[in-house]
């Protein structure tokens, strides 16, 4: 199977400490990781290291075939605009915007012509079926419908890897099932790979295998049944 | 979309977004209008050299293409220069081509004088009889309104051929534009100018410095004030991968923004103000229509580009602040050496100027440079020296200051470097303008006579001056001074000065003169050597007097000697000369005098709103840093320390490296401000004392806001 994500012994280190050492990590296309480990472990930091927002202090990651870790800030911008879509935890949607336009600024800013980026945000925006929220604004959404915007703007450019940083943590448990499960069928239906960082195990029983991040290092906890 | 985006974000209200918005449009309206009144002033300095050039006389050696016969000779005032052209119409109809200004014809006899003039003349009326039948210039027709220019029509039957020195002239005030090679074109060969301490070229990089400088501090302070808001915005639009350069680009776009309000406000003031004033602040300089009105093309453009420089700047400045640090966000860059550089090239150059006295642009103005850049690079070195010593203090207050201030002497003191760059500068200038603004009477030398030179005299000044009328103590000479033209034909000696005068003129200037000749000696003798030596340069050996009883008028070059104070004395020979038409050019030390130039005190004006303008930019960084230690503050009230304790912290983290600073700021300018100084100008203590005083009170003010934000923010959710 293809790899989409493969992080080969990358070590990061900070001011006072190293956070982690010796990471190896790979997602196939399709595949839905959990990322688990304490507060402060460094998930979140793990994540930015595979979205390449954060850059390793030594080792490659790779996202299919491209070094992220040889590129250029500007080549790394473009390659996580075009392959990565990511979830954040207060899923971060601009006030300014209405959620159409912010669901297509992913496009937007690929370079789509904002005729056709507005059309296939629409799109998704039905095929998640938030189709009431269309003309909404950001500021008037619950926290569930939030979430489930950002999934929308995280895979409307058909993104080969999805990055989650614990999308769930501000969620109920309905909300918390409902929103997994959207994002699992969309995952699915895309057939794109998931990294997602989360404290809450019964997420990340929701997925094919979960790894932690334990003492710096990163362990598989288990496969998936 | 993205337009949507930025101008949502540039306009949000809320809490966390309010401070940039208001230190964005303050800054943006300030440095707006610092920034259009610098362009305001070139407009008007290049209006007035354009005024100035239209009204040069081209003369020509061909009849044909001349309307006038003109001749140029300076009189003046007290020690103001007034331009004089004589002229008298060559057709036999008397037409002739006037310039820009010149409206009506004059008169045989008659004069057209400046406004200035004109206003002068109605102040003082014994200058009445020196411009008879007078019509006012207007204002197309004189450089600026301070401007002392006459037309004077010679009176029918005296023409102006039968003068030496006469030229023929195209026009009066100058009609004619012709590329003709064998015109020339003629401005003030002839005449008076009028001396002035700063030249113009110093006064617009004066403009430039103390107005543009601060009008971009101001604007980069304001546009890099921090906001949550917009921060987080822009780091989500990166993790969603928009690249650094959109980031910047849109960055950019948001404080243009942001700016604009701000920046339409400055330009509806200036273009208020600049139609609304009559004089140009702070000077007794009139405006004339236009003057200071910039097209309004020139003021938008100009806005723009203030807005987009910048932004360009703050995003520049902030990206290359945040790559340093995104290395190690505790670690602060080591001092280095060559901080030290500036400041002791800056003694070098002193130690120079001390030397060669004569190379001033070369040296003095480096120094005062150097020294200006150097002292917040030093300060440095001093703030961590002394914050190394208060960490060792007993009070915790003042170690906790002092550790601050050894560890991180750049992020402490990085507001407050602005403030010693502003005080060295200002010292600086303070010197500068104690010269520049210093008017005194050329000295004489105690016991000699006062002394004028008459040019191209004529028979009838001889006598008149002869005639002695009311008594005044006037003696006229004709005198050959080795090494300079003399007035008589005979072989010149070297060294010695020859006078040819009369038995009466000698015993005028001495009553006991025994006219015994030829060569003068005694007290009389040494007087006139101080009198020669005051007025030419060059060393008198021996006086010699030849006597004569014709009268001089084989000369064209007289000199008048007297008794009476300069000024009265200048009065009296001008008077006397005045009364022929042409007049002849009388040169007295009185000329010799430096005036201010009138836009000195626009630069001194320029340096207090400079002054101000620096001020308002390091208030806005330093609310701004107050703001952004917020959560510093929070840990320390956290951890149990009481509200004074906080007071405390603040303050004195706002003294404690405000008098560092100023304790290296003060002596450096001091030292430019003395080295300005000639032997003549008093050291300006009054000034320095302001300047220390608010110093001072700016310290104190500052602490007192420090302490009333630090409450603030950091209670007031508490509370």
């Amino acid at each position: 199977m293809t790899s989409v994500l493969q992080m080969n012994g990358v070590r990061l280190d900070v001011p006072s400490r190293t956070l982690f050492t010796k990471v190896n990590l790979s997602l196939s296309q399709g595949e839905s990781v959990a990322l688990v480990g304490a507060s402060g472990a460094g998930k979140t930091t793990l994540v930015n290291c595979a979205a390449g927002i954060l850059m390793p202090t030594e080792g490659t990651v790779y996202v299919g075939d491209v070094e992220f870790t040889a590129l250029k800030p500007a080549a790394r911008s473009a390659l996580r605009l075009r392959s990565i879509g990511m979830i954040f935890q207060f899923s971060d949607l601009l006030p300014e915007l209405s959620v159409v336009d912010n669901v297509a600024l992913p496009l937007r800013f690929g370079g789509t012509a904002k005729a056709e980026a507005r059309k296939k945000a629409e799109s998704q925006i039905e095929r998640l079926g938030l189709g009431g929220l269309h003309r909404a604004q950001v500021g008037n959404l619950s926290g569930g419908e939030r979430q489930r915007v950002g999934i929308a703007r995280a895979t409307v450019a058909s993104p080969r890897l999805i990055l989650a940083d614990e999308p769930t943590g501000m969620l109920d448990n309905a909300n918390t099932d409902s929103v997994m499960k959207l994002l699992l069928d969309e995952v699915a239906a895309q057939g794109c790979a998931l990294l997602l960082a989360t404290h809450d195990s019964r997420v990340a029983n929701m997925l094919d295998r979960t790894v932690a991040v334990d003492d710096a290092k990163l362990v598989d906890r288990k496969l998936a049944s | 979309m993205k337009l949507r985006l930025l101008a949502g974000i540039a306009f949000n209200r809320s809490a966390e977004h309010r401070w940039r918005l208001v230190a964005v449009s303050v800054s943006s309206l300030l440095s707006g209008i610092l920034i259009l009144t610098a362009l305001g002033v070139l407009h008007l300095v290049a209006a007035t050299q354009e005024r100035g050039d239209a009204r040069i006389s081209a003369i020509s050696d061909r009849e044909r293409e001349s309307d006038v016969v003109a001749l140029f000779r300076g009189d003046s005032w007290e020690g103001a220069a007034i331009e004089t052209m004589w002229f008298a119409p060559i057709n036999a109809n008397g037409g002739y081509r006037t310039g820009p200004g010149v409206s009506s014809t004059v008169e045989p006899g008659g004069s057209l004088v400046s406004p200035a003039l004109d206003r002068l003349i109605a102040e003082r009326p014994e200058l009445r009889s020196r411009f008879p039948q007078r019509a006012v210039l207007d204002w197309d027709g004189v450089a600026d309104s301070n401007e002392l220019l006459a037309y004077r029509r010679l009176p029918e039957g005296e023409p102006a051929e039968r003068a030496r020195q006469s030229v023929q002239s195209t026009a009066v005030g100058n009609a004619a534009t012709s590329s003709d090679a064998d015109f020339l074109r003629l401005d003030r060969l002839s005449t008076l100018s009028k001396p002035e301490t700063v030249p113009e070229v110093p006064l617009l990089a004066g403009v430039l410095i103390f107005l543009v400088v601060p009008g971009m501090s101001i604007l980069v302070t304001g546009l890099g004030a921090n906001s949550r808001l917009r921060h987080s915005r822009f780091e989500l639009l990166g993790k969603l991968g928009v690249s650094h350069r959109s980031l910047r680009r849109f960055a950019v776009l948001e404080g243009v923004l942001v700016a604009v309000p701000g920046l339409l406000g400055a330009c509806l003031l200036y273009e208020f103000t600049s139609r609304s004033l009559t004089s140009l602040p702070g000077t007794d300089r009139l405006l004339a229509p236009g003057d200071l009105e910039l097209p309004l093309w020139q003021i938008g453009t100009t806005s723009c580009l203030i807005a987009v420089l910048g932004s360009c700047l703050t995003v520049g400045l902030r990206t290359r602040r945040g790559e340093r640090d995104a290395g190690n966000a505790l670690a602060e860059r080591p001092l280095r050496r060559w901080y030290l550089i500036p400041l002791l090239a800056s003694a070098a150059f002193y130690f120079w100027s001390t030397f060669d006295i004569v190379a001033d642009l070369y040296t003095l103005y480096p120094a005062v440079l150097l020294a200006v850049v150097g002292t917040p690079l030093a300060c440095l070195f001093l703030v961590r020296n002394w914050g190394g010593r208060f960490a060792e203090s007993e009070s915790a207050t003042v170690q906790v200051v002092g550790s601050a201030m050894a560890r991180y002497p750049r992020r402490v003191s990085r507001p407050l470097l602005g403030l010693s760059v502003i005080a060295t500068a200002v010292l600086a200038v303070v010197g500068w303008s104690a010269v520049a603004l210093h008017e005194e009477l050329p000295r004489t030398a105690p016991d000699a006579f006062t002394f004028a030179e008459i040019d191209t005299a004529s028979s009838s000044d001889e006598a008149r001056l002869l005639g002695n009328p009311d008594g005044r103590q006037v003696s006229v000479l004709a005198a050959r001074i080795a090494g300079l033209d003399g007035p008589t034909a005979s072989e010149p000696k070297p060294e010695t000065v020859t006078l040819v005068a009369t038995c009466a003129d000698m015993r005028r200037l001495d009553a006991g003169f025994t006219c015994a000749g030829p060569v003068v000696g005694g007290s009389f003798s040494e007087r006139l050597t101080r009198t020669f030596e005051g007025a030419y340069p060059i060393q008198v050996g021996r006086i010699d007097w030849h006597p004569l009883s014709d009268p001089l008028i084989e000369s064209d070059q007289l000199v008048a000697l007297g008794r009476e104070d300069l000024v009265v004395f200048d009065s009296t020979v001008r008077d006397l000369v005045a009364a022929d038409a042409p007049a002849g050019q009388v040169v007295t030390r009185l000329n010799l005098q430096l005036h201010p130039n009138p836009l000195t005190y626009w630069i001194v004006a320029g340096v207090v709103a400079a002054l101000l303008g620096l001020c308002v930019a390091f208030m806005i960084g330093f609310v701004d840093r107050q703001l952004g230690d917020r959560s510093d503050r929070e840990q320390i009230v956290s951890i149990g320390v009481k509200r004074r304790t906080v007071a405390m912290l603040d303050g004195l983290g706002l003294l404690v490296p405000f008098v560092t600073v100023m304790a290296a700021a003060f002596p450096v300018g001091l030292l430019c401000c003395r080295n300005f100084l000639n032997l003549e100008t008093p050291f300006p203590w009054s000034s320095v004392l302001l300047v220390t005083a608010l110093t001072c009170l700016f310290a104190v003010v500052a602490a007192s806001l420090a302490v009333a934000l630090g409450q603030r923010t950091t209670f007031q959710v508490r509370d």
